[in-house]
């Protein structure tokens, strides 16, 4: 038996990756677990490992290729077996145009038809064996629909119904072949239904930014600069394609508010003079994560995002959290935030920060936001608006926290201020709901001890 | 031009004249030439051995020619209407389907079951339509001819095929005519059994229809071309039993779009099982749900205005493609 070793989708918006390089030499006998591969996504890298034990008999793709998601990049096979049938080309579509990479028998370690996904961050290479019945794993965008991030479900598609883009099966292979987002894909066929020419429309730079082509990217800005543009990291590509998208299809509304820091800076500093050697040190941050997290808990109008046709509402606080690293940005999440200790919430918040920095985060950390903190106060910003990410609901852009004149009790007096600007998609919720939300997020910073309950 | 119906005689008489084996039996077939007058004149050139008055016994009458196809003779059976067919179901079902699976293949039954679809204020028992009932049943053949052409053709197979077919023509094609090529003795005169046929080619949709249904598509074609520049391929699937599910398949592959045009209820109509294996057949290629056309699951009212109602239409099949589009 031969086994085409696919490249992964790690993540349900990953539509291609490319080979860092080859830890497996053709010709190697390889284990199953063996670790045969480094690849890189747009936002982390992931070793992959031998679904099959064999012999490594054939890398289709070398080091530094990009190739969609499903596409062969290797065959393994039994060591007496010699290869007859002819893999894909590196650059053509995998046999009949549907990325196969979700395919996994099952086996013994894994019934549930889920990739094996290791704590190191490692996904199995799954093989491709046409003759085995075809089982999905469950997509992070689905595992947050459903709430059962930790139900083995054997056709995850089907499984959100309600969030679920509406879209012909052929459009769905179409999308597939094209990498192009059915959820940026404006429909016009009947009941809201997303058809084949829909896709093809948006492949061609209508409603939709296509995966493959990252709009206004390609051009260099002077038509008179000789200069090449630049070969963009997989990064800026993914960030170009994605804000691109949200800003032409989300309807961004914002509200601005300033926030009295005083006494939110006391308890921290209080805080951190308490000289406990297991508390974490605390930052701002940590009190904004907090506070949202409890406002997405007590206003869900602003737990909620819009997915497909229509708006879904979140149990769980999800808090991606942007952090700027040195070609582009991450924006790992904070899961269930709402049911953490303000020091444990501390701890996983620097906990990403720092493995953001290094490039560490696995990719299931890089998903399932349900909104966004992004605080530039460090740069001296006193405040912005940011853009939504695709697939969440809002975004905070917080200030930096400034000494001004405040007045109180009719007298003025040194303050500390910062103004934070929430961007809401006004298709999930209105401007009085989403002020509401604001205020209420304002009322916890300014009495910060609610934070800690 | 021919008749539909002077081609269903024309093919019976000419293969009565080819192979002295070939009988008829049916109820009235004699002097009035049977209910529509398809053998009308048989019996003043075959005579009574050949061309056989029957009591109005429908059982009897298929189990009789079950016994006479057993027996070395090829009988066509003529069952008035579909409707009274249901009464010679065991004899269809339990023997001529049954025998040469039964005893190891050492008889065959090379038997023909001609009969009647159709309405036209009939009433409830005499406007229904079973060819989804037969076409579930392995070791039947099921032949539903729109064209005269075709009912010569597909006629003369299910004449020499050597198993049993059900051949079921349409009270309201009778009338209608057509071209019948004329063929030279050493011209394939048959229409294999199991081919459907594309009789109009298009790129938007493809209708799927067969016998009565076919014409509708045909017509609600003309009006979606001239309307709406929608272009569709029609199909004519002529044998339910086997189908022909390459012809429609590849069809679909290049329209994406499918609507399948049947006469019977839709609940359980032949049209739903074909709906299920094409869109096996073709998930990744369909580019909206299958739709059906169908009858009415209603008991066929007696009143003209209400059976217009109930009855499957061009309009219908209009309506439906407008919608997928």
């Amino acid at each position: 038996m031969a086994y085409q070793v696919t490249m992964p989708q790690m993540g349900y918006d990953m539509t291609e990756g490319s080979i860092n390089r080859w830890l497996v030499e053709e010709g190697a006998t390889v284990e199953r677990g063996d670790v045969i591969a480094s690849i890189a996504t747009e936002k982390a890298d992931i070793d992959i490992e031998a679904y099959a034990s064999g012999v490594l008999r054939k890398i289709l793709v070398q080091p530094g290729s990009k190739v969609p998601v499903g596409q062969a990049i290797a065959i393994i096979s039994d060591p007496a077996e010699e290869v007859s049938e002819t893999p894909p080309a590196a650059d053509s579509p995998p046999p009949g145009g549907a990325p196969r990479a979700t395919g996994t028998p099952p086996s013994d370690e894994d019934k549930a038809g889920r990739p094996d996904r290791t704590r190191e961050g490692k996904v199995k290479a799954e093989p491709q064996d046409q003759t085995s019945a075809e089982t999905t794993p469950v997509p992070d965008w689905a595992q947050q629909l459903t709430g059962h991030s930790q139900e083995p479900v054997p056709a995850a598609r089907s499984v959100a119904a309600g969030g679920r883009v509406k879209a012909s099966p052929l459009a769905r292979r179409r999308a597939r072949e094209l990498g192009i987002q059915l959820e940026s894909v404006r429909a016009t066929g009947p009941e809201g239904r997303i058809k084949a020419e829909d896709v093809e429309a948006a492949s061609r730079g209508g409603v939709s930014a296509p995966a493959s082509r990252p709009v206004g990217v390609a051009q260099p800005i002077d038509p008179g600069d000789p200069s090449e543009p630049l070969n963009l990291s997989r990064m800026r590509e993914a960030i170009a394609r994605r804000m691109a998208e949200s800003n032409s299809t989300i309807p961004h509304f914002h509200l601005t508010t300033e926030v009295q820091m005083g006494a939110l800076l006391a308890l921290r500093l209080e805080l951190n003079q308490l000289g406990d050697a297991e508390l974490p040190k605390f930052s701002v941050t940590d009190f904004i994560v907090r506070a949202m997290a409890l406002t997405l808990q007590r206003h869900p109008s602003l737990n909620a995002a819009w997915v497909g046709q229509g708006v879904r509402r979140f149990s769980q606080s999800n808090i991606a959290l942007a952090v700027a690293v040195p070609d582009g940005l991450v924006a790992p999440v904070l899961r269930g935030c709402e049911a953490l200790t303000f020091a444990a919430l501390s701890h996983q918040t620097h906990d990403l920060a720092a493995r953001a920095k290094t490039g560490k985060l696995r990719p299931e950390e890089l998903s399932g936001g349900h909104t966004a903190i992004s605080n530039l106060g460090m740069f001296g910003v006193t405040q912005f608006s940011a853009i939504i990410t695709p697939g969440q609901g809002s975004v905070l852009a917080v200030g930096e926290v400034r000494q001004v004149p405040v007045v109180v009790d009719g007298q003025l007096a040194p303050g500390h201020q910062m103004v934070m600007t929430l961007a809401i998609d006004h298709r999930v919720t209105d401007g009085a709901q989403g002020a509401e939300a604001l205020a209420y997020l304002r009322w916890l910073l300014e009495h910060p001890t609610s934070c800690l309950v | 031009m021919v008749s539909y119906r002077e081609a269903v005689r024309g093919a019976l008489r000419d293969e009565m004249l080819r192979d002295q084996r070939v009988i008829l039996m049916g109820e009235s077939i004699t002097g009035y030439g049977g209910s529509y007058a398809v053998t009308k004149g048989l019996i003043d050139e075959f005579g009574p051995s050949r061309v056989m008055e029957t009591p109005i016994a429908e059982a009897g009458i298929v189990g009789f020619a079950v016994g006479a196809a057993m027996g070395g003779l090829l009988p066509v059976a003529e069952l008035m209407t579909v409707n009274f067919a249901l009464l010679a179901l065991d004899q269809i079902v339990n023997s001529a389907a049954k025998f040469h699976y039964m005893f190891g293949g050492q008889w065959s039954v090379p038997l023909v079951v001609r009969t009647v679809s159709g309405f036209g204020q009939l009433g409830p028992t005499h406007s229904q339509t079973f060819e989804g009932w037969f076409a579930s049943v392995p070791g039947l053949k099921v032949v539903m001819p729109a064209t005269p052409a075709d009912a010569r053709g597909l006629l003369l197979a299910s004449i020499r095929d050597p198993d049993p077919v059900i051949f079921i023509e349409h009270s309201l094609l009778y009338s209608t005519k057509g071209e019948v090529p004329e063929l030279t003795p050493d011209e394939e005169d048959e229409i294999p059994i199991g081919s459907a046929k594309v009789v109009r080619q298009g790129h938007d949709v493809t209708l799927v229809g067969y016998s009565r249904m076919l014409l509708q598509a045909l017509q609600a074609a003309e009006v979606l071309e001239r309307d709406d520049g929608i272009s569709c391929e029609v199909i004519d699937l002529r044998t339910l039993r086997p189908v022909d599910y390459p012809t429609v398949v590849e069809s679909v592959r290049r329209t994406h779009q499918l609507v399948l045009c049947g006469e019977d209820w839709r609940t359980g109509g032949f049209g739903a099982d074909l709906l299920s294996e094409i869109q096996d057949r073709c998930f990744d290629d369909l580019d909206g749900p299958i739709q059906r056309v169908a009858m009415r699951d209603i008991p066929m009212a007696y009143s003209r205005q209400l059976e217009k109602v109930l009855v499957p239409t061009s309009d219908q099949v209009v309506e439906v493609v407008r919608r997928l589009n």
